[in-house]
Formats: structure tokens, C-alpha cells, sequence
């Protein structure tokens, strides 16, 4: 009884009763509006894609202020939509980032070309926007964080339940490196938490990993919507930083979960975050340290796939065979991926590499 | 500066937050008794983020909490076109009757506020926890959004009689002292011990649980 006034209007029993029929916490907590999107986007398509849509385009706008921009051009309200009843594709909606209200635009186009012009013309272009494509008859998704008037900035959504690959994951944190970290101004600009306390002195934040791990999570939660994310899974050898995991079922057809995918993340920084110089030695220490984990975890959680992830920021640039070197041999046997990204310290530098890299 | 003039500042600054985070989640037009709803459990959660509650206490009754100084800001606010009336809904009977508007944020009136208060580093912090609200408030059938209130832990405790005040923050410990908050800590008890919840994720299920006593009335 005393435990049940801790309460108040809740007994005890009742939670107990919810957590367990609840089985695991929303994906969607602590997600962007804009992954919240692309996941209730998702679940969508994935309901449409059953039905069989038209092979042509949808475009799916998230909106801040949906009745002003609704007021811009004709629409049509589905109040409907996210059942899944109607068909979605040849039409742009307008929505929130919890798709509950959705509007049709009634806007002019016939191919891609003028389908995005139609959008940008009618004053949508700043919007964040997935596209998605049914002509192939596998629906592919395409997400502008920025809007279709920033199209050079856009983002694959995975709609199917296919095993992601390790070129598929790969190339989502390549853009999240591109998009978030390369450069201590593109880490302002995509609203993350600082990474550098003071990029010109390599002295890093406390706890980088941590402040990356956050970012990135959203970055995969929306990129894989039909899978769940989560980070910090408590295993007996410690805390995984970022596992990507879907419910399924058993050939027994019993309730079981996948863990497809346990990236481990390591910040390789060569100052402390009150600026005092880490000794040469702890870079390689960190990276075994990593990989040691990353084997134990995949172990633990009967993952699929595991990544050691390094993040360089250290003031001179080491190319991946050199960084790998003391590990790689250890890492192919267990089938742990290594990967590394640089983080530039200034634009002048990146840009310097982008050139001689021939990537610009 | 006057102390009522601060608070009243600080009630607006939150109440054009708060219809910002349910106009991004498409929680509008929202009526004004569900708006003081949404605003009830900003308060009552908000510790759950390590946030200081605006308010915190509010005068239990049948109909649901009701803030008059966040009131007076909300025709403050519709008198500076920052809030739009978008439909007025006559509601009760009798002496009880009174005439419900349903509101929306106008964006390019609230625009120059926002830009401030979210320039604030503390109220950036407010907005997301705001946001992860509003996104689990609209979960709740909007025909439940209003008597959900009623149904959160502080407020529905027995142990306070309709006419008291519930109070959750202001003499009592925002954390141990508040229901909604040591409900959210419990979650923990019963995962899988692999799990560790974080705060979005126990505000999300706490929001669920509400949503689930709501659907069942």
C-alpha cells in the first residue's frame, strides 16, 4: 500500500502490467521531428507497397505550421492517411512530423523535373521532404533534410525489411560524416552538439563519442525506418553503443528479437577536453580496447554484423591501414568491420583534401 | 522589473513553446482545455528532463487543471494575433456553460519570439523536451486529450480530494515527492535488464500509459 502512494492515481500492478504488454519503449522516443517522419512515412509506404501504387512518384512534405503552408496552393484534407486506405502515389501530401492531419497539394506537374520545380515554385522548397519513387515497384526513398530546394543534400530510406548490408550502413554513416562531422561548421549547421570545444587547438568536448552517438542514432533511425535503434544495450561486458535490431519471429513462431547490426564508436582525439596532451600511445590502446568490445558485444547480443567506428580527430591525418594495422588481422577473424572518418579541425583543410582526394 | 511581470513573461514565453511543439506535431487547432491539459503535464514531467516545473502545483477539479495565469496569457495572446481563434465550441450547461475556443500558433507573429527564447540555451533544452510531449500527447484521441490530465498520477492520486491543491514541485520534491515522476522511474523495474531507458523513452511510455487509461475511460 505504501509502495502504491509513491504512486499516487497508479498502482503498481498497472505498471507492471503495462511494461510488460508494452515488450520494449518506442523507437520514436527522443527521435527528430524529422526521423519521427520518415519512421510514420515509412510504415505507410510499407502498408501501400502490399496494396500496389502506380508507378510514378509521392512526395511527402513535413510542415512546421501546417495551416499556413497549406494556405500557400488547392489542398485536399485526408484526415485519414496514415491507415493506409488511400492511395499515395502521382500526389505530394503535406503533413506533421506525426502524420495525424494530411493534405493533398494540388499542384501542376507530369515528371521529376517539373515535380520538384511544382514544390519549389509553390514556396514548399525549404521543407524537409521524402520522395519516394514506386517505378521499379520497389518503393525507394529518397529524404531532403533541407528541403527540395537543397536537393544535393538527400538521404536513402531503406523501406523493405531486407538485412541491411554492410555497403548500406556504411553509406548512411558516410553521409552522416558528410552531412555532420566533417567540419567543425557542418556540425553547427545540422544543429549537433559540439563535438570540439576548440577546433583550432584539437581540443575536443568531454565525452565526444557520447555527444556523435546521439546524432547519429537519429541519423539511423531515419534511414532504417522498418528497424529499431537503440543505444547504450546493457550486456554483461558493458554498455553497446548503438545496436540496430528488429522484432521478428522464430521458424517455432515464437517472439524473438535480431540484432542485425552493434556499431562500436571510438573518438581518437590526441588532447583531453581541459586541453592537456594525450600520450601517443593511448590512440592504438583505444582502438584494440574498441575491437575487444565490439567482439564481445556481437557475442553477447547474437548480432548479425558488428563495426568498430573511429572518428579521427586527431591533428594529423592517418589513413585507415595504418590506423587498423595492430588490429585488422584480429578483426577479420572475429568479422568485425573497421571503419574510420577524419574530422577536420577547419573548412580550409577538408577543402584542401576534397581537392587532392579529386572529390570536388 | 515587477516579480508578477517576470512570471507573466515567462508563462507567455512557455505558452508560445508549447503551441510551437503542438503545431509541429499537428496538435492544432487545439481546444483551450486540452491546451491547459498539454500544459499540466509539461509541468508535472518536465523533472523527468531535470527541468524546473513552471508551475507547480494547480487546484484539482472534476473538469481537468486550469491555469489562470496561463489563461490570461492566452488572451493576451490571441488579442496580439500571436494566437488564432480558429473555431469557438459552446461547452457545459447552465452556470457551468462557457464558450471554448480552439487555437493555432500564427508562425510569422511568434516567429520574433521564438527566435529569442530559443536562443536561450536552457529553453533549447525546453523545446525538445516540448516537442517529445507533443509528439506523445497527439497519440491520445484528441476526444481524450482533456480528461487525460485527470488521469496522470499526481492528479489522480486519492490521497487528494477534487477542491485541493496537487502539488508536485512546489513543497514537495519535483522527483520523490511528484507521482508522475516516480511512475516514469518504474518503468526501469520491470524491462529486460539489458534495457536502459532513457528520459525520452520514459516520457514516451509514460505518455502511452496515460493514452492506454484514457482509451479505457
Amino acid at each position: 500500500m505504501d509502495n502504491d502512494q509513491t504512486f499516487g492515481g497508479i498502482s503498481s500492478e498497472e505498471i507492471a502490467d503495462f511494461v510488460r504488454a508494452l515488450a520494449a519503449p518506442p523507437t520514436e522516443a527522443g527521435a527528430s521531428p524529422t526521423a519521427r517522419f520518415s519512421r510514420h512515412v515509412s510504415n505507410l509506404i510499407f502498408i501501400r507497397a502490399a496494396y500496389g501504387e502506380a508507378k510514378t512518384f509521392s512526395v511527402f512534405l513535413r510542415s512546421e505550421t501546417l495551416a499556413d503552408d497549406i494556405a500557400r496552393c488547392e489542398c485536399v484534407e485526408f484526415p485519414l492517411l496514415r491507415n493506409g486506405s488511400d492511395a499515395v502515389a502521382g500526389r505530394i501530401w503535406i503533413s506533421t512530423a506525426s502524420l495525424t492531419t494530411t493534405f493533398e497539394a494540388k499542384l501542376a506537374w507530369s515528371d521529376q523535373t517539373s515535380l520538384f520545380q511544382a514544390i519549389r515554385d509553390a514556396g514548399f522548397g525549404g521543407m524537409p521532404a521524402l520522395v519516394v519513387d514506386w517505378r521499379t515497384g520497389m518503393p525507394i526513398g529518397t529524404l531532403y533534410r533541407e528541403g527540395l530546394s537543397n536537393a544535393s543534400q538527400s538521404e536513402r530510406v531503406i523501406f523493405t525489411e531486407l538485412p541491411i548490408s554492410p555497403v548500406d550502413i556504411k553509406g548512411v554513416l558516410d553521409r552522416f560524416y558528410d552531412r555532420s562531422l566533417r567540419t567543425p561548421a557542418l556540425v553547427v549547421e545540422g544543429h549537433a552538439m559540439r563535438i570540439w570545444s576548440d577546433a583550432g587547438k584539437g581540443i575536443p568536448e568531454a565525452r565526444p563519442e557520447e555527444r556523435i552517438q546521439g546524432r547519429l542514432s537519429d541519423f539511423l533511425k531515419s534511414a532504417f525506418p522498418r528497424y529499431d535503434v537503440r543505444s547504450e544495450t546493457q550486456t554483461a561486458d558493458g554498455r553497446a553503443d548503438i545496436i540496430v535490431y528488429r522484432k521478428d519471429t522464430t521458424a517455432g513462431n515464437l517472439p524473438a528479437t535480431v540484432t542485425h547490426w552493434v556499431l562500436e564508436l571510438k573518438a581518437l582525439c590526441d588532447m583531453t577536453s581541459t586541453g592537456n596532451t594525450v600520450p601517443m600511445a593511448t590512440i592504438p590502446t583505444a582502438i584494440s580496447d574498441g575491437l575487444d568490445q565490439a567482439i564481445a558485444y556481437k557475442s553477447r547480443l547474437n548480432a548479425v554484423n558488428a563495426a568498430l567506428c573511429c572518428f579521427d580527430m586527431q591533428k594529423d591525418e592517418e589513413d585507415e591501414k595504418t590506423l587498423f594495422g595492430h588490429i585488422d588481422v584480429d578483426a577479420g577473424n572475429a568479422n568485425i568491420h573497421l571503419w574510420r572518418w577524419y574530422l577536420y579541425r577547419n573548412t580550409k583543410a577538408s577543402r584542401r583534401q576534397n581537392i587532392k582526394s579529386g572529390s570536388v | 522589473m515587477r516579480e508578477t511581470t517576470i512570471v507573466s513573461l515567462m508563462t507567455r514565453a512557455r505558452l508560445v513553446q508549447i503551441m510551437a511543439a503542438l503545431e509541429r506535431n499537428g496538435a492544432t487547432p487545439i481546444p483551450s482545455r486540452s491546451l491547459h491539459s498539454f500544459a499540466f503535464f509539461a509541468n508535472v514531467l518536465s523533472p523527468i528532463w531535470d527541468l524546473t516545473p513552471l508551475d507547480g502545483s494547480v487546484l484539482k477539479e472534476k473538469s481537468g487543471p486550469f491555469y489562470p495565469a496561463l489563461q490570461r496569457e492566452i488572451d493576451y495572446l490571441i488579442g496580439r494575433s500571436v494566437l488564432t481563434v480558429v473555431s469557438l465550441k459552446s461547452m457545459g450547461h447552465g452556470e457551468a456553460s462557457f464558450i471554448e475556443p480552439s487555437l493555432r500558433l500564427s508562425k510569422a507573429n511568434a516567429q520574433p519570439v521564438l527566435e529569442v527564447v530559443d536562443a536561450l540555451p536552457d529553453e533549447q533544452m525546453t523545446a525538445r523536451f516540448l516537442d517529445q510531449l507533443a509528439a506523445a500527447f497527439v497519440e491520445i484521441t484528441p476526444d481524450e486529450r482533456t480528461d487525460a490530465a485527470t488521469l496522470d498520477a499526481a492528479y489522480s492520486d486519492p490521497a487528494v480530494a477534487s477542491g485541493r491543491i496537487v502539488d508536485f514541485a512546489e513543497w514537495v520534491e519535483p522527483t520523490f515527492g511528484n507521482p508522475a515522476w516516480s511512475t516514469a522511474q518504474a518503468f526501469q523495474q520491470y524491462m529486460p535488464s539489458n534495457m536502459v531507458l532513457n528520459r525520452a523513452e520514459k516520457l514516451a511510455m509514460y505518455m502511452r500509459l496515460i493514452k492506454k487509461r484514457a482509451a479505457n475511460g
